[in-house]
């Protein structure tokens, strides 16, 4: 069992759905976000176009951030999911640092959006569940995994870019998606061996 | 093109951390290598006191960078992280290099005379002899803590913990250098000749270190030309190479050949705060000067 996730640039508009319905569903604080979408200018004029990149936890294989951490804070699921406890993360930042992806942040301060100190109802019942002074990132939506439900983001999705699935079975949609459109990965010099693959536009 | 940044995950505290391990750890070697020869006595035991003094300063300063400081106890008790981790067990070698530095040092002092060792009896001497281990491992760690994290070239090089290395040593010789100002009655002209000479094979070696580290990590890539550039800024380039190590070469080459007292004392103990301040901005400008790979 290998959860992971394909990410059709070719689909992909750059519409930032993925980031809010990330942000809606984790009610992220300020200033913190476990994904984003990074888009740069590719090819030369007249050819030249816009490519947007998603870019979640690639819950990796070999997790760099994962061989840092000193307190064993990070973990690996057997299902390939690479999760933070946040009861045991000190906060040194050096996962922040390792994670080649930039996919890590740390989380110093719990800020809400609306200023004044008042938090929505909802940001309190969200950041409840976050601790101040710990790493935080991508969790793939682990509890929505456990509810049969797709991440938020690919749930999201409006060209349906996303595919999200048990790489490790070869009659999964994913596997299927990799093999036959030659997926890519990230930065694959550094032996991280992600689980989230890219079909290059 | 983005704009070319240093990673801002960690700044000062571990910028001064790294130095007080290097000085510390340093400081401790030289002084236990005196102690050994039962030279320069009083110079010696200070040193020995300063060193995992330091590094515990330092280390506490890592403690209270962390996000959560309370829970600092938790680096000793997942031993699982040891396998890859070097945070964790920089963590247990930093304890015991303060620990046994400490122990060693201690039954010096008046206060401490009722401890049931001494520098002397065969307890004392294993502890010495463990700590001065530990005090070799104690500056080059913070090079294996930096210099594992792969998404920094300018870290990700084996030149970077013998630098660190280099540096510790020659910051220890230093310090050495001023604590000996103060006891220029015991040390003498000679004494101060002998830890010139150590400090001017050390910056020699550190400066052809250092020009190896940033001419081959440049050639390593885009990034790791951008951290060089970065690097290359007047506050290292003055600072830590002109004023830390090339000043203090010349002077400490001059005081060689003078054999008035005066001249010596106050040379060395120019030269050396000279290098303490080189060793600081080193430590200062590649910690910061550290550009993350881009993402693709």
């Amino acid at each position: 069992m290998r959860y992971g996730m394909v990410i059709d640039l070719k689909r992909c508009v750059g519409c930032n759905a993925c980031t809010l319905a990330c942000r809606a569903k984790n009610g992220t604080p300020a200033g913190i976000h476990y994904h984003r979408v990074e888009k740069r200018e590719v090819g030369k004029y007249p050819t030249a176009r816009m490519e947007f990149r998603p870019i979640p936890c690639m819950h990796c294989q070999r997790p760099a951030c994962l061989e840092v951490c000193p307190t064993g804070a990070t973990y690996k699921r057997s299902d390939g999911l690479v999760l933070i406890d946040q009861n045991i993360c000190i906060g040194c930042r050096y996962c922040v640092l390792a994670c080649p992806y930039e996919a890590r942040q740390s989380l110093a301060r719990i800020e809400n959006y609306f200023g004044f100190g008042m938090k929505t109802p909802y940001e309190t019942m969200k950041h409840s569940d976050l601790d101040a002074g710990t790493a935080v990132k991508c969790d793939f939506c682990a509890d929505r995994l456990e509810e049969g439900l797709m991440p938020a983001c690919v749930d999201t999705c409006p060209t349906q870019a996303r595919t999200f699935g048990d790489l490790d079975d070869p009659a999964s949609e994913v596997a299927a998606l990799v093999v036959r459109n030659r997926g890519t990965v990230l930065r694959e010099e550094l032996g991280t061996k992600p689980s989230v693959y890219y079909i290059d536009g | 093109m983005g704009k070319t940044e240093g990673q801002k995950s960690w700044g000062w505290p571990v910028v001064i951390y790294v130095f007080l391990a290097g000085c510390g750890g340093g400081t401790f070697i030289f002084s236990y290598l005196l102690t050994i020869l039962g030279r320069y006595e009083p110079v010696a035991g200070i040193g020995l006191l300063i060193g995992p003094v330091l590094v515990g300063i330092g280390s506490l300063l890592l403690m209270f960078d962390l996000g959560s400081p309370v829970r600092c106890y938790r680096l000793f008790t997942a031993p699982g992280t040891l396998v890859s981790s070097w945070m964790a067990r920089g963590a247990w070698i930093l304890t015991a290099f303060i620990i046994l530095g400490l122990a060693y040092a201690l039954p010096t002092l008046a206060f401490f005379e009722w401890l049931p060792w001494n520098k002397t009896s065969v307890p004392g001497l294993i502890i010495g002899a463990a700590a001065a281990f530990l005090a070799l491992i104690v500056p080059i760690y913070p090079g294996f803590l930096l210099g594992v994290i792969r998404s920094v070239p300018l870290w990700n090089t084996p030149v970077l913990p013998p630098l660190f290395f280099l540096s510790g040593l020659d910051t220890g010789v230093a310090l050495l250098a001023l604590v000996s100002v103060v006891y220029r009655a015991v040390v003498g002209v000679e004494g101060f000749h002998l830890l010139g000479a150590g400090d001017i094979v050390l910056i020699v070696l550190l400066l052809i270190t250092l020009l190896a580290y940033l001419e081959i990590v440049r050639q390593g890539g885009i990034t790791a030309a951008e951290s060089v550039r970065l690097l290359k800024r007047p506050l290292f380039i003055v600072g830590a190479i002109v004023c830390g190590m090339l000043v203090p070469l010349a002077l400490l080459i001059v005081s060689a050949f003078a054999s008035n007292t005066a001249t010596v004392v106050a040379i060395e103990g120019f030269a050396g705060i000279l290098v303490l301040l080189g060793g600081l901005l080193l430590r200062y400008s590649v910690v910061t000067s550290g550009v993350r790979l881009a993402v693709r």
